[in-house]
């Protein structure tokens, strides 16, 4: 049922008094008296205040808020270059433009911001795919993940730029053997590097560092500082900074392979970042459902399903503002 | 008296086995990507779907042009936004350059808002975003922009009207 016009645009009018900066505190009880007097009221006031939630949680850092201000307050600018692209096709221009300012930005790290998009193995959001490299290795890339390949006579080396990478390397036939020795398996990451000693293992960017499980044979990580081999059914994460503790190996890890997400007692707020890796948007938790556990396996190809059978396990409410945009919240509304 | 359906489900049928290749083409000249005109292609497509209420088969080439197009903007627009975004990182101290996950979010979250606000003048769209974004008081705002207050107060209703608007849009009858 939704709210009349008239309500909503009272409803509007409540909130430009309210986010004014001068309201007074009468301003806030008689809103609420308002809100008070029918049903429709409460729902366009809520509808309107979860509507403008978001805005402010785009922006709770100084660093965001100015890159919200420099992105998109000059709209002139932006529809000026959507314009020009438009008429002069030359969407390759605008990559160029993107790497010519790249060099300017300070992330520390040899990769350069254009490098993903121009990788030779991607992946796209809610993406997967297998690569069959020339030495006989398999690589099953999940969803919006980039690498590069870079294969000489010494060694054979990968670059990892982002997203997660099943790796299961390749044995090298004695002919290549004679040719080349043995080669060295190398994937270089923002962290550190692996050397893959014959085995089947995953490389999976995490917020802090990247995380790797390994399922077969070893692999030595090499963050610069330390080094740590790390066993099959063993796995750890690491950063520049540190090599974290080596725990047992998550069999769950590589269900995506198989397009599952399987959560056993998983807390909700970790279930629902896992899954809005395989969607374009933003799934926000509300801080105080985050640790409401969910159990069971879902389909990676659907998140709009899942999102819809977590509403129907859970005591939540998902709300949809549009399409990228998803709050998970109480069932039932605070005033 | 319901009216019939413009365009009937083997009439879409149809349109695209006659006409999809010749999109994927078309599109591909515009992005220079085959996966970008494939996925373009197949909005396009998706969109006919979903309004084929409303569509009414005049010239069907002409009709995916409009669709597409329409599509190649927000393609472009969601570029052009990533490319601003890129270019106000790099005029930030590294100190205060955020984490790669929270830069993406961060990314995301301006496409959606953008997309909320994408039909409002230049004037209301700043005056929301430096309330809701920046946190000014309408007086800030007034003064920044060198207008009324009661002109900020316009603006604000405006920007909020739309935004309910993209969120809710009104139920068809």
């Amino acid at each position: 049922m939704h709210p009349d016009q008239r309500v909503v645009e009272e409803a509007i009018a409540w909130m430009v008094t309210l986010q004014s900066g001068h309201a007074s505190t009468e301003d806030h009880a008689a809103c609420l008296r308002w809100q008070a007097q029918h049903p429709q009221h409460k729902l366009a006031w809520e509808r309107l205040r979860d509507l403008s939630q978001p805005m402010q949680q785009v922006a709770p850092a100084p660093a965001i808020k100015h890159l919200a201000m420099q992105t998109l307050a000059d709209n002139a600018r932006t529809e000026q270059k959507v314009q020009a692209l438009m008429q002069r096709r030359q969407a390759l221009k605008l990559l160029l433009l993107v790497s010519g300012s790249a060099g300017l930005l300070g992330l520390g790290y040899k990769q350069l911001p254009w490098q993903p998009m121009l990788a030779q193995y991607t992946t796209r959001v809610g993406q997967n795919k297998r690569v069959m490299l020339a030495d006989g290795t398999e690589l099953l890339l999940n969803t919006a993940t980039a690498l590069d390949s870079d294969f000489d006579a010494s060694t054979r080396r990968l670059r990892f730029y982002h997203g997660e990478v099943l790796l299961t390397t390749g044995h090298e036939s004695p002919a290549q053997q004679a040719n080349t020795a043995h080669r060295p398996f190398i994937v270089e990451t923002a962290q550190g590097s692996l050397r893959a000693l014959g085995t089947r293992f995953l490389v999976r960017q995490r917020e802090q560092g990247i995380g790797l499980a390994v399922f077969e044979g070893a692999v030595e990580v090499n963050n610069g500082a330390q080094r740590q081999i790390v066993q099959a059914g063993q796995q750890l994460e690491f950063s520049r900074a540190s090599i974290g503790a080596v725990q047992s190996l998550n069999p769950d890890a590589s269900a995506w392979v198989d397009g599952l997400l399987i959560a056993r007692a998983m807390p909700l707020g970790q279930f629902l970042q896992e899954l809005n890796r395989y969607r374009r948007g933003h799934i926000s938790c509300d801080p105080a459902l985050a640790q409401l556990t969910i159990s069971g396996v879902f389909p990676l190809q659907q998140p709009e399903r899942v999102l819809q059978a977590v509403q129907e396990t859970l005591p939540v409410r998902v709300v949809q503002y549009w399409h990228y945009w998803v709050r998970v919240l109480p069932p039932a509304a605070q005033a | 008296m319901k009216p019939q359906p413009a365009l009937s489900l083997s009439l879409i049928g149809q349109l695209y086995q006659e006409h999809h290749r010749w999109l994927v083409k078309w599109l591909y000249q515009r992005l220079g990507c085959p996966h970008d005109a494939a996925d373009l292609a197949q909005d396009t497509f998706t969109r006919v779907l979903s309004a084929r209420e409303r569509l009414y088969l005049t010239e069907a080439k002409a009709l995916l042009t409009l669709i597409a197009k329409g599509l190649l903007i927000d393609h472009y627009r969601r570029a052009v936004l990533q490319q601003q975004f890129m270019q106000a990182l790099a005029s930030l101290p590294p100190a205060e350059i955020p984490s790669l996950e929270a830069q993406a979010l961060a990314l995301e979250a301006l496409l959606a808002v953008d997309n909320m606000l994408a039909s409002l003048p230049d004037a209301v769209r700043q005056t929301f975003l430096l309330s809701q974004l920046q946190g000014l008081s309408y007086q800030q705002i007034a003064q920044q922009l060198g207008v009324s207050l009661s002109s900020v107060q316009q603006y604000m209703t405006r920007a909020y009207a739309a935004c309910y608007a993209a969120a809710y849009p009104a139920e068809p009858l």
